[in-house]
């Protein structure tokens, strides 16, 4: 039975996948952490391997967003995902998304701020904002020369939050296409930012509620006169 | 800024100290991690677990604040297994944190739970501040919960309800965590309309998938089919992986008598999520209903076989499989089923003695003359230490099987134990009786009921006679000393705690009293949440505590 066996596929697939991804995991965990230690040993502080270190967890932290918005992109495909939606502190969500980068960012000198009410709460789902939040300050991380800025608040459309560089800005090529990345066939998709920004779409449509969508927006300036990465979630 | 940061560093620093942690991890490598992670922080009190069975066994013997644990476990029981029970053997109260480690975002097994939900659910790989900064956190917001998890470990949920709206603060987690937690509990007390405000409050806010649940529970429990039909499909539809969904649309279907559909929704579940004993005992049952041999035999086999790592093993499965068995032919695997069963449940008396008595009734089916008086004298001596612990059913079954090896007497003995227990309980009385009718012995029947009946009336009046001249004391000794005897039966232990809780009114809190009230409410509403009576009594106690 041909049906059948699609079907038998499409689980192996799946199962392929979530087995893959475990191993590479524990795999990327077990090497943030090493790279921690070696850091940790470099008591001086010029020690040239510091920098290094800050590189290759940067691009650990890398291969984990990747990984996250193919699963993520592969189970909404299937129609497959479980939507998670709890209260949240957002203060409390972007602390803990600056946290993880704090080694890094200390490594390179970046310096960062949140501006947020302590007593914000939205809600939605912590994990996958978790996967745009990363893929937006990674990306802040890259360009910004030493500064980002995080903020966040509510509005009757929804929660509002920016993440802002000081770098030199998105190419306007870029922001002339940023529409593009809804329609596949225009091959904005191809490059990582436009999959990074359908991703972050595709999430904000999951958190869609009282015929509230979400929007993301790519724009230069703000109060740090970089790049600014915005997303409305209802 | 950075004294402030400092100071907070302190406090937690303090409160994990206090804290007792449990990390389960079958990688021995992650349980080094996260315990260095933990003790970085001033943490103290660790203990580390490689497996679900093992984790389980120290939840039972000690309080832990924090649990930490990967939802792989390997071999055994998953982390949501290890959740799902801790949490219903009540080893893990509301003021304790569970957060479930996982691999992959999104684990269909972990979120299509609606009610047994981890506290965090953070996924790998777990970084040391982060982790650190989601723990303090979810302590600070879970500290205030301790209140409702002494209330509820008394059995007073009432108290509980008030509670959940008295504890809701600011923090619009918690307040959510509460209004989850306030309308399981009023469909555990039978209070629907009240749940039904909390949960149609809370869908006003967003469409959360678990206040539609309860809306569908609430529907069937108040007998609106079609309603609680609409509702557990709809679920369906948005989710597949909502497990717990299915079931509830099994009982819809039942009590419609559609059982060709239930079955065939169970075996859909099953497939999808295999490891629940429940479940495939509820698959197994109605697939021997609808005469479906195979699927039953399948359905109890799989019982079985998770059964060995879930606390929701019974002799049930054991016992049908063994009879399907039997019925086929397949003798040797019979007897080696229900062998395996004697060591499963070597420490649960209930069990074991269902299982004693299955095998003594087959293995004198299959040869007339093989030797059975060492079981049966081992099912007697083991109904004496445990008669009280068992179960109405687990005694019914065990009489009857009593019957069918002609042991009259042991039978008997062990039905007067039921009719003590519901001396004034038409219904129980009833199917004694029905069960002694059954074995040609309606005399000694009515002559059984009448000695218990007369027994137990007897004391009654004595209590009542005493009440009368003013011993109030002495009654509620001479009812207590008789419970201790029949500690099942309901009549005895509501009279009893009333006419405590009367002589509480007059003489204020006397703390003996007040425990043993306590104590018996307890007892009965563990058996029955429902209880009207022992839930207005409990009501009544918790007045008189707050009283001057």
């Amino acid at each position: 039975m041909p049906e059948t066996q699609a079907v038998n596929e499409k689980l192996d697939m799946a199962t392929a996948f979530a087995m893959a991804s475990h191993d590479i995991k524990n795999s990327l965990g077990v090497l943030l952490k090493d790279i921690n230690n070696i850091n940790e040993r470099c008591d001086v502080g010029s020690c040239v391997m510091r920098s290094h270190c800050a590189d290759m967890e940067y691009e650990v932290r890398r291969i984990n967003n990747n990984l996250v918005k193919m699963l993520t992109l592969f189970k909404l495909g299937a129609g497959d995902y479980l939507l998670n939606v709890d209260a949240h502190s957002v203060r409390d969500f972007l602390d803990e998304m600056m946290l993880e980068q704090a080694v890094l960012m200390g490594q390179k000198g970046i310096g960062y701020e949140i501006a947020c009410e302590p007593d914000l709460y939205w809600y939605f789902d912590r994990n996958l904002m978790t996967g745009v939040m990363g893929n937006a300050i990674s990306n802040a991380l890259r360009y910004t020369r030493d500064r980002l800025l995080i903020t966040a608040e509510a509005s009757v459309e929804g929660l509002k939050i920016a993440v802002e560089d000081n770098g030199s800005g998105f190419p306007a090529f870029m922001l002339e296409q940023q529409a593009e990345f809804l329609r596949p066939e225009s091959g904005f998709l191809n490059n990582n930012t436009g999959l990074g920004l359908y991703f972050t779409q595709q999430v904000l449509d999951l958190h869609q509620h009282d015929a509230l969508h979400g929007r993301v927006v790519l724009d230069n300036g703000g109060a740090l006169s970089g790049g600014r990465f915005s997303i409305l979630l209802p | 800024m950075f004294l402030q940061q400092l100071m907070q560093v302190k406090r937690t620093r303090c409160c994990h100290k206090k804290n007792r942690y449990l990390i389960i991890d079958d990688f021995d490598q992650m349980r080094v991690s996260f315990k260095g992670m933990l003790s970085s922080v001033g943490a103290r009190d660790i203990v580390t677990q490689g497996n679900g069975e093992a984790a389980i066994r120290s939840l039972a013997s000690e309080k832990f604040d924090v649990v930490i644990c990967d939802y792989n476990l390997g071999e055994g029981r998953d982390g949501q297994q290890v959740l799902e029970e801790a949490r219903h053997l009540g080893f893990l109260g509301h003021a304790s944190t569970f957060f479930m480690i996982t691999a992959v975002s999104n684990m269909p097994m972990v979120l299509g739970a609606l009610e047994y939900q981890p506290d965090e659910y953070m996924i790998k790989p777990v970084n040391r501040e982060v982790l650190l900064h989601r723990l303090a956190g979810t302590l600070k917001r879970k500290r205030q919960l301790t209140v409702i998890d002494e209330a509820l470990a008394q059995g007073d949920k009432l108290r509980a309800i008030e509670l959940c709206v008295e504890q809701r603060g600011s923090d619009l987690k918690r307040s959510l965590y509460l209004a989850k937690l306030q309308g399981e509990l009023c469909i555990d007390l039978s209070r629907y309309e009240q749940a039904q405000r909390v949960y149609e409050t809370l869908l006003r806010i967003r469409n959360f998938p678990w206040a539609q649940f309860g809306l569908g529970k609430i529907a069937l429990l108040r007998g609106e089919l079609a309603e609680a039909r609409r509702i557990f499909e709809a679920l369906i539809e948005q989710n597949h992986h909502y497990v717990e969904v299915y079931d509830w649309l099994v009982k819809v279907l039942e009590a419609e008598g559609d059982f060709a559909r239930a079955q065939s929704l169970l075996m859909q579940v099953t497939h999808l999520s295999p490891k629940s004993v429940v479940r495939q005992c509820a698959l197994g049952r109605l697939a021997l209903r609808n005469d479906d041999l195979a699927v039953a035999e399948h359905a109890y086999q799989a019982a079985v076989r998770w059964g060995k790592h879930s606390c929701h093993a019974s002799a049930d499965e054991y016992r049908q499989l063994a009879t399907l068995y039997r019925d086929s032919g397949q003798t040797a695997r019979m007897l080696r089923l229900l062998a395996d069963g004697r060591k499963r449940f070597s420490h649960q008396p209930g069990d074991m003695i269902q299982l004693l008595c299955s095998q003594a009734l087959f293995k004198r089916q299959l040869d007339g003359n093989s030797d059975i008086d060492s079981t049966l004298r081992e099912v007697e001596r083991m109904l004496e230490a445990h008669k009280h612990e068992l179960l109405e059913d687990h005694l019914l079954n065990t009489a009857s099987e009593c019957y069918q090896l002609s042991r009259v007497e042991m039978a008997e003995s062990i039905l007067r134990i039921v009719l003590c227990n519901h001396h004034d309980d038409g219904e129980w009385i009833e199917r004694v009786r029905q069960l002694m009718q059954a074995h040609d012995r309606q005399l000694n029947a009515e002559q059984l009921i009448r000695s218990v009946k007369g027994e137990l009336e007897e004391i009654h009046c004595r209590c009542n006679e005493l009440l009368s001249q003013g011993g109030l004391e002495k009654a509620v000794k001479l009812l207590n000393d008789t419970i201790d005897l029949y500690p099942g039966n309901r009549t005895l232990v509501l009279f009893s705690v009333a006419t405590m809780i009367d002589f509480m009114r007059e003489h204020g809190v006397e703390q003996s009293y007040h425990f043993r009230c306590r104590h018996s409410l307890a007892n009965l509403l563990e058996r029955d949440q429902l209880d009207r009576d022992a839930n207005c009594y409990l009501e009544q106690l918790t007045q008189l505590l707050v009283q001057p």
